[in-house]
């Protein structure tokens, strides 16, 4: 029967579905593409373990290991990544809010990732906001991670206490974002441009970071900088 | 059989990807091949640089490589340097790349465990690369 009144409603449901196919066709290509390469070396370095052709000297065996180790944790940390970014809350850090030191805690992690360029602090480096800690790290992971493989130096840290909340500011020069890149970069598995030539990655290290910050009361957003590069502002509750 | 393997040498080949645990796999899989790494590469400047240093016989190209990408490499290889075989390595590969690839004449294959068909896929372009780059000469 004709519903006179259900032609916009249609295709607001038809625009939904396109969309969600749009999403469903990136998620299969981002996946594919991100599993291949932990998959691939695991069955490989796997074969060489198992001296499918020839038994593994001492040298081989030393690399094999730790290799293996690895492939395996990335394939986790994959899948919690996953897991988090279709909102499923079991994936989501537990615990309690805790004050944290943002400033040393992306010192840390920048440190850890075994960047050699400068993390450049501007404002007070002591600056404490409440967030639970296993957030804390993944977050501020996720947007440096994103400013190393994305960006280029000078890398810059400002952190300031604006009332009752903190403001990180992190800061990367770099090409300039196409303006469809600033629109989408917190659409889950999409990809710039540059991104997709230029290094691996899910499509979904903003998109996690914002969840993150949301859920412990805060957020975050990006800002093209003129001339190029990027500055992602977060936002949290400050530490009482 | 091919030049290499007919000459009875190994094949002098450079392996280009981002991933150190690629390289590490590829290392370890190729020598069961008659095939000698020779050098490693993270990024597609890297590769430049090292075929301009010392040349090898083949290049194994991940196309996905920051600061210079496997797509840019190839175009100045194959005028700097039409006696290196060149074989497209990546995790998958959509309509964009196969079609690249194929118009560049590149040999394109699919990440796996096995290195097998790389290390064919490797003689193959080599001695191609060989024959291309004699019969121009």
């Amino acid at each position: 029967m004709a519903d006179p009144g259900g032609g916009a409603e249609s295709e607001e449901v038809a625009e939904a579905l396109a969309a969600l196919n749009v999403a469903r066709g990136r998620f299969i290509a981002v996946a594919g593409h991100e599993l291949r390469t932990p998959v691939t070396t695991l069955r490989g370095l796997a074969e060489e373990l198992a001296g499918a052709i020839d038994p593994p000297d001492a040298t081989s065996l030393a690399e094999l290991a730790p290799a293996i180790l690895r492939g395996a944790r990335r394939v986790e940390a994959l899948l919690d990544d996953l897991l988090l970014a279709t909102d499923i809350t079991t994936a989501l850090p537990v615990g309690d809010l805790e004050p944290i030191e943002l400033v040393s805690t992306a010192h840390a992690i920048w440190d850890a990732m075994g960047a050699t360029d400068l993390l450049e602090l501007t404002g007070d480096p002591e600056v404490e906001a409440m967030m639970r800690p296993g957030a804390a790290d993944t977050l501020l992971e996720r947007v440096l991670d994103n400013a190393r493989r994305y960006g280029s130096p000078p890398f810059r840290l400002d952190a300031q206490q604006k009332g009752d909340r903190v403001h990180l500011r992190i800061s990367n020069a770099g090409a300039e974002l196409a303006p469809d890149d600033v629109g989408l970069a917190f659409e889950l598995f999409y990809r710039g441009e540059a991104a997709v030539t230029s290094a691996p990655g899910f499509g979904i290290g903003l998109p996690v970071a914002r969840a993150l910050a949301r859920q412990d009361g805060g957020d975050l957003w990006i800002e093209p900088r003129p001339g190029g590069g990027l500055d992602v502002h977060l936002e949290l509750p400050v530490a009482r | 059989m091919t030049d290499a393997r007919r000459e009875g040498h190994d094949l002098r080949v450079l392996i280009a990807d981002d991933e150190p645990d690629v390289r590490l796999l590829l290392r370890l899989g190729l020598r069961h091949h008659q095939i000698e790494v020779v050098g490693e590469a993270a990024n597609g400047l890297e590769v430049l640089e090292q075929c301009a240093a010392d040349p090898p016989e083949a290049v194994v190209l991940d196309l996905l490589m920051p600061r210079m990408t496997g797509f840019e490499v190839i175009p100045e290889l194959q005028r700097d340097h039409p006696e290196i075989g060149i074989v497209a390595y990546t995790a998958v590969a959509g309509d964009f790349v196969r079609r690249e690839m194929a118009r560049l004449q590149i040999p394109l294959l699919l990440k796996r465990g096995d290195a097998t068909p790389l290390a064919e896929a490797l003689h193959a372009a080599a001695a191609q690369a060989q024959a291309r780059a004699q019969a121009q000469a």
